[in-house]
């Protein structure tokens, strides 16, 4: 089952702000869905959703079958990305930039998911979507385990490339999940440093929340 | 209060988004308007479609109520806990078939047993020790079978239906009438806290408005959550009621809303109870046993049975 697209998108705001720590109060971060990830339980169509869109192209290749539950997934997320935002948006002061794979081009695991959920939202309207970042090297993925990378280190390992077209005015850096934020982070350090009047905003399919990880 | 508030011209996609504080807040203030209560809201709401609570309140009274009532949020000691509002997110649908639908509700714990197969299993305060016994034995049948079991975690029926549950290691929904800052009976205190933190609690009570209500007014409360609980479930099962019960307002909505209702046998044993016979003529269903009821289920849903 699919969760069912909302007719408004949310915002980041002082209410849930705290469970992603790397954001603050400079931010502008908009999401669709929301999941918990807890010990005990997590089954929702919105966690499904997120499990199928986060299928390594690894695993299709040895289960091709699986590609259907991956495509699925990135229709929908690009469905609700193409009714939230609507065409004068998409067509307006807006570029959109996907935060890249964790996974150099030509490694088996590479996965431009986030810029396919755009380009297919968008299709047949006059958009920019500009897939100008990529990490220098194949990085263990934060969701694969516990040893996740400071905003620094990740910032040494992701690089702007130069855009097609100069970006709109405002540019949205989509991913998938919200977690701490710090891909975001590292998105918006590098495209202001690079675009200082260009305003940035966060859009993610879903905002995750691991309540557990907070306990400390 | 039907005037919508005038906002800027919200062109771009970052102005119509909505956010979860002010929303609350919005909320906060228009239950402390004079008069306000689940219909005149739900009226509001059916007047102009598509709105949410800011529509109808300035920033400065969202943002004031907003503080008032995180502000009971953190002295009643709670970490965790989330709104949905309608139109947004992960608000379930089906809420909007009951007769005055919630446009914002609190909840804390885990979301996701909303999209979980669930009963309610309610009845009267004051149960008899076989009412009690028969809430308990349709509690651990149900979690057996995969459902999760709500309930309104007043005294009696509802803390059997919500006890059994956590015993058999099922999972569990308290549906309250007080805000999630309050807890009513006192006794079910740490009931309430062991559901917050590992199964569902969700409320639809103002905070503020609940505070300032005197307190014989704050009953009122009470039943219009057995509206939201029976809007939320696949079926109601009522286990044991007087003629003037507070159970028989969720009976009433169920049928209303198309939900299975189930009534169990022994409450039509009883001669001077008239509410069994009128509500199996408007639609309930008498049962006798588990089976009967799981039969219904399955009829009703037969994609459940599927995924069994």
């Amino acid at each position: 089952m699919l969760p069912p697209i909302p007719e408004k998108l949310l915002k980041i705001d002082d209410v849930t702000v705290a469970e992603h720590f790397s954001l603050d109060a400079t931010d502008a971060c908009f999401y669709i869905w929301e999941y918990a990830v807890r010990q005990a339980y997590t089954a929702g169509p919105t966690n499904q959703l997120i499990k199928n869109l986060k299928i390594k192209p690894s695993e299709i290749a040895k289960t091709p079958a699986r590609q259907y539950y991956k495509q699925q997934a990135i229709d929908h997320a690009a469905t609700a990305l193409r009714n939230l935002l609507g065409q004068q948006t998409a067509e307006g002061q807006y570029s959109f930039v996907p935060v890249p794979s964790s996974k150099a081009i030509g490694d088996p695991d590479y996965d431009d998911r986030n810029a396919q959920a755009l380009q297919r939202a968008f299709s047949g309207w006059q958009s920019d979507v500009q897939p100008i970042l990529r990490v220098k090297r194949s990085m263990r993925a934060d969701h694969e385990g516990t040893d996740r990378m400071t905003h620094d280190d990740l910032l040494a390992l992701t690089e702007l490339l130069a855009p097609k077209t100069p970006p709109r005015r405002t540019i949205v850096v989509l991913d998938d999940v919200l977690n701490s934020g710090k891909h975001f982070k590292v998105a918006k350090s590098l495209l202001s440093a690079a675009y200082p009047t260009a305003t940035i905003f966060g859009l993610f399919l879903a905002r995750c929340v691991r309540e557990n990880e907070l306990e400390f | 209060m039907t005037d919508l508030f005038q906002h800027t011209a919200a062109s771009g996609f970052a102005e119509r988004a909505i956010s979860p504080k002010r929303e609350l807040g919005a909320y906060e203030a228009l239950w402390s308007r004079e008069g306000t209560w689940f219909k005149s809201l739900a009226d509001t709401f059916r007047e102009h479609p598509g709105s949410v609570p800011s529509d109808f309140v300035s920033e400065a009274d969202s943002e004031k109520y907003a503080r008032l009532a995180l502000g009971a949020i953190r002295d009643a000691g709670i970490r965790h806990f989330g709104v949905r509002v309608h139109g947004a997110g992960e608000y379930p649908e089906r809420l909007r078939d009951a007769a005055h639908p919630v446009e914002l509700l609190y909840f804390q714990g885990l979301w996701d047993l909303v999209n979980t197969p669930s009963i309610a299993i309610v009845g009267t305060r004051n149960p008899t020790d076989d009412g009690k016994r028969r809430a308990a034995k349709l509690a651990k049948l149900c979690v057996a079978d995969g459902y999760t079991v709500v309930s309104g975690l007043a005294r009696g029926i509802d803390t059997v239906a919500h006890t059994t549950a956590i015993a058999e290691n099922g999972f569990t929904i308290a549906v309250l009438g007080t805000p999630i800052t309050d807890c009513y009976p006192p006794e079910n205190r740490e009931l309430q806290n062991n559901i917050a933190d590992r199964h569902l609690v969700i409320s639809q009570v103002p905070i503020v408005r609940y505070a300032n209500q005197h307190f014989r007014s704050k009953p009122h409360f009470f039943p219009e959550r057995n509206a939201t609980m029976s809007a939320l479930t696949a079926a109601t099962i009522i286990v044991e009621a007087g003629d003037t019960s507070g159970t028989l307002v969720q009976a009433r909505h169920a049928l209303k809303q198309r939900r299975l209702l189930f009534i169990l046998d022994s409450c039509f044993q009883s001669p001077s109870r008239t509410w069994p016979a009128k509500f199996a003529a408007m639609g309930a269903i008498r049962v006798s046993d588990y089976d009967e009821i799981k039969k219904h289920l399955v009829a009703a849903n037969p994609r459940k049975a599927a995924e069994d």
